[in-house]
């Protein structure tokens, strides 16, 4: 094996295929990565058993080969080398590999190639294609509801469903709900239905960055495996086996109170509560009140009212915050969790939130806003959810005194 | 072909099921240690994994290669001293490993058509881990196998027990074990003869004393201080006492191991002195053996023996290792000068 490629490139290429090495393994040569020559490209590859990394990055190959070396040794040398052209090369039947970069040479001894777990391959199956950017916004919207506790390993999956032109997302752990609906850039020939271990979309998210060229997923049921493919970039993920709750029955069809808050102050009015609910169980109270004079607008059954914010933590203190809003229905109290609630108001791109509530005891359901409008300036008509994503919390018990 | 030596009736039982698919998805394999217990269990996930299903497990194809030198990521051993990060001083298979095949359960098998995942030392689970474990073992996902290894059955929660399908492994007739270190291990005879009496049955430790002159070394080592201390005072005693004591901290097995040396070697005693001198297992001490067997009477003998069993136990109990062996020593019969 002889080629020269660039320090930064292949810097950058050690740590796109990074996120795949293993850390903790009972197989150690998953710790190494696989440096091999594709025409005129080097291929990286790493893999943790779990999720499978491969790269291509430019290089000058002159003599084929292939190798597996310790992806951290390797990675960490490489970050330390000045930018600049770095010869790589093996002699044939020697497992040791030789780095030269201006003036610094290194060797890396490797290990062969056929010790290496397969990097799965997905030539073909059922393919479809969506939009970068649309894509990211799902996996963020969705991926932190997932549980991290593996007692129910499908819920620490992500369930990915496509049918005709449209996605689904959802990801749920027992105490909140995401679901993104979304659109492919090409409607799929037949229905797919898969839990995807939730690292997997976070590391799709996190390689995506600012790629505009359409992600390309491609799957085979049969072998469990999916492929996503990104520019220059592939992904290969095992699935994850078993039933994902029936989570369409878990959002409350109807609600007694609606309200639209403008996010940022609603979002404010929460971290600061969460200052005092961090020393008080985690606890944040919302109580939703209608204004008290009749100078409400009141088309409809909206009118304009508050949303207080408060926490308690015993011995400490407390506080308690205000924020205009827009109601539908009756005065409503409810208490989340801070952390759930924080989380849920931070993934919400649009100016406002709606969120529903029936009783103190039922979930509440957050709701983007359609359209771009202010609150204040909305129509009636137009202070009416977004139905592409959806997000359940279930409510904390509380004393209301 | 199957690599385990001898068990055929239950070879042929476990190759019919694999083949028409009818296979349980959670065994117990229960025997003596050295058995072929681990053997069978490689076996196992290379039929379920093999290429040619025909003659599976055909040992040839690349599955079937990459499980046998255990580079197959689908195949996972689990045992004591081979998890991460514990040092060889893990006593028992802990819950964060059985967490860790809960989760790799759940995904499709990475390279393979079956994730397979072989418990070595089932009984040294932690209660929580059984516990913990029953779920999947009584409903494991599809394509996933666990197979559960040990020589203490009794050990084991009932609770696991009753999910298990269960295979007992016997240990073989010594001129199987002879006849196998003969023609495969090129060995002379005699030597595969004594090293088959000595295997107790158990394949799997003739052949690695053949390929190991180090464990009939260290064999000879132990019961050359198992001989002369029964003529010993009291000194060299106690401080046998104490050094089986400090590795039995470091290394349970190991002191395990000397003390059934010690059973083994009174054994010999006792069938001396009965006149069955045949049976005896360490026929290459059989001069030192007559010698010693002159000067017991057969009651101290068995006495002794019942003395070193309640020892093995003692320590199984987690008594105090140094105490417990030095009341051992204190029991020997024979000389005791200064004391």
């Amino acid at each position: 094996m002889k080629l020269s490629c660039l320090q930064e490139n292949l810097s950058r290429g050690l740590a796109t295929v990074g996120r795949a090495v293993a850390t903790r393994t009972t197989l150690p040569i998953t710790q190494n990565v696989l440096l091999s020559t594709d025409r005129s490209m080097l291929k990286l590859s790493a893999t943790n058993l779990e999720i499978a990394i491969t790269t291509w990055i430019g290089a000058m190959v002159e003599e084929e080969g292939s190798i597996t070396v310790p992806a951290r040794l390797l990675t960490e040398f490489v970050a330390s080398l000045p930018s600049e052209r770095i010869d790589v090369s093996m002699a044939p039947g020697s497992k040791s590999l030789s780095l030269t970069c201006s003036r610094s040479e290194a060797h890396v001894n490797g290990t062969d190639v056929d010790e290496f777990p397969p990097i799965p391959t997905v030539e073909s199956g059922l393919a479809a294609k969506i939009d970068p950017q649309a894509f990211k916004t799902a996996i963020s919207q969705v991926v932190f509801a997932a549980a991290t506790e593996e007692s129910r390993p499908v819920l620490t999956g992500v369930k990915l469903e496509l049918e005709g032109g449209k996605f689904t997302m959802a990801a749920a752990d027992g105490f909140r709900l995401a679901v993104h609906n979304g659109e492919l850039l090409e409607p799929v020939g037949e229905p797919i239905n898969i839990i995807l271990p939730a690292r997997t979309l976070s590391e799709v998210n996190r390689l995506l960055g600012e790629q505009d060229t359409p992600v390309e997923m491609t799957m085979i049921p049969s072998k469990g495996q999916v492929l996503f493919r990104l520019n220059s970039i592939e992904i290969v993920s095992q699935l994850i086996q078993g039933t994902f709750p029936n989570y369409s029955q878990l959002i409350p069809q109807s609600y007694q109170t609606r309200s639209v808050t403008d996010l940022q102050e609603l979002l404010r009015a929460a971290r600061t509560a969460s200052i005092f609910a961090r020393d008080g169980s985690g606890i944040i109270r919302l109580q939703i009140m209608p204004g008290s004079d009749d100078q409400s607008e009141s088309d409809e059954g909206q009118r304009s009212g508050k949303v207080v914010i408060s926490a308690r933590a015993e011995e400490m203190g407390d506080n308690q915050g205000e924020v205009d809003t827009f109601i539908e229905g009756d005065e409503s109290k409810i208490a989340f969790n801070s952390k759930y609630l924080l989380e849920v108001l931070s993934v919400l791109e649009r100016g406002e939130v709606v969120l529903e509530t029936t009783t103190p005891s039922s979930p509440g359901v957050f709701r983007p806003i359609r359209g771009e409008k202010k609150w204040r300036e909305r129509g009636v008509e137009e202070r009416k959810p977004d139905e592409t994503y959806v997000h359940v919390v279930m409510p904390m018990f509380v004393q209301w005194s | 072909m199957w690599q385990v030596r001898g068990h055929d009736p239950l070879l042929r039982q476990l190759d019919k099921s694999i083949k028409e698919g009818r296979y349980a998805h959670s065994y117990l394999l229960v025997g003596p240690p050295q058995v072929g217990k681990g053997t069978l269990a490689i076996n196992m996930a290379q039929a379920v994994n093999c290429l040619s299903p025909e003659q599976a497990p055909c040992g040839q194809c690349s599955q079937c290669r990459r499980i046998a030198s255990t580079q197959h990521a689908d195949v996972l051993v689990i045992g004591v001293g081979r998890g991460e990060d514990d040092g060889p001083s893990r006593k028992e298979i802990g819950i964060g490993d059985v967490r860790e095949i809960e989760r790799q359960a759940s995904l499709n098998p990475y390279e393979g058509s079956h994730r397979v995942f072989i418990f070595d030392g089932a009984e040294r689970m932690s209660e929580e881990a059984a516990n913990a474990l029953l779920k999947t073992l009584e409903e494991p996902p599809p394509q996933v196998m666990i197979i559960l290894l040990t020589s203490q059955e009794g050990a084991l929660l009932p609770t696991i027990l009753s999910r298990c399908r269960r295979l007992e492994l016997k240990p073989l007739p010594f001129s199987e074990i002879a006849k196998e270190l003969v023609e495969t291990h090129s060995m002379d005879r005699e030597d595969a003869e004594m090293l088959a009496r000595l295997s107790l049955g158990c394949p799997g430790w003739a052949i690695s004393a053949a390929g190991d002159p180090s464990i009939m070394e260290k064999r000879k080592e132990e019961l050359e201080r198992i001989s002369e201390l029964s003529v010993s005072g009291l000194e060299e005693r106690f401080s046998y006492a104490s050094d089986l004591g400090s590795l039995f901290y470091k290394d349970r097995d190991g002191a395990r191991d000397i003390l059934r040396l010690w059973l083994r070697w009174w054994r010999d005693l006792l069938l001396i002195k009965e006149g069955a001198e045949e049976y005896i297992h360490n026929v290459d001490w059989s001069d030192v053996l007559r010698l010693r067997a002159a000067e017991l009477s057969t009651a101290q003998v068995v006495a002794f023996i019942k003395v070193i069993l309640t020892t093995l136990e003692a320590l199984d109990h987690n008594a105090n290792a140094r105490l417990a062996l030095e009341v051992m020593a204190l029991s020997l019969p024979g000389e005791r000068t200064g004391g």
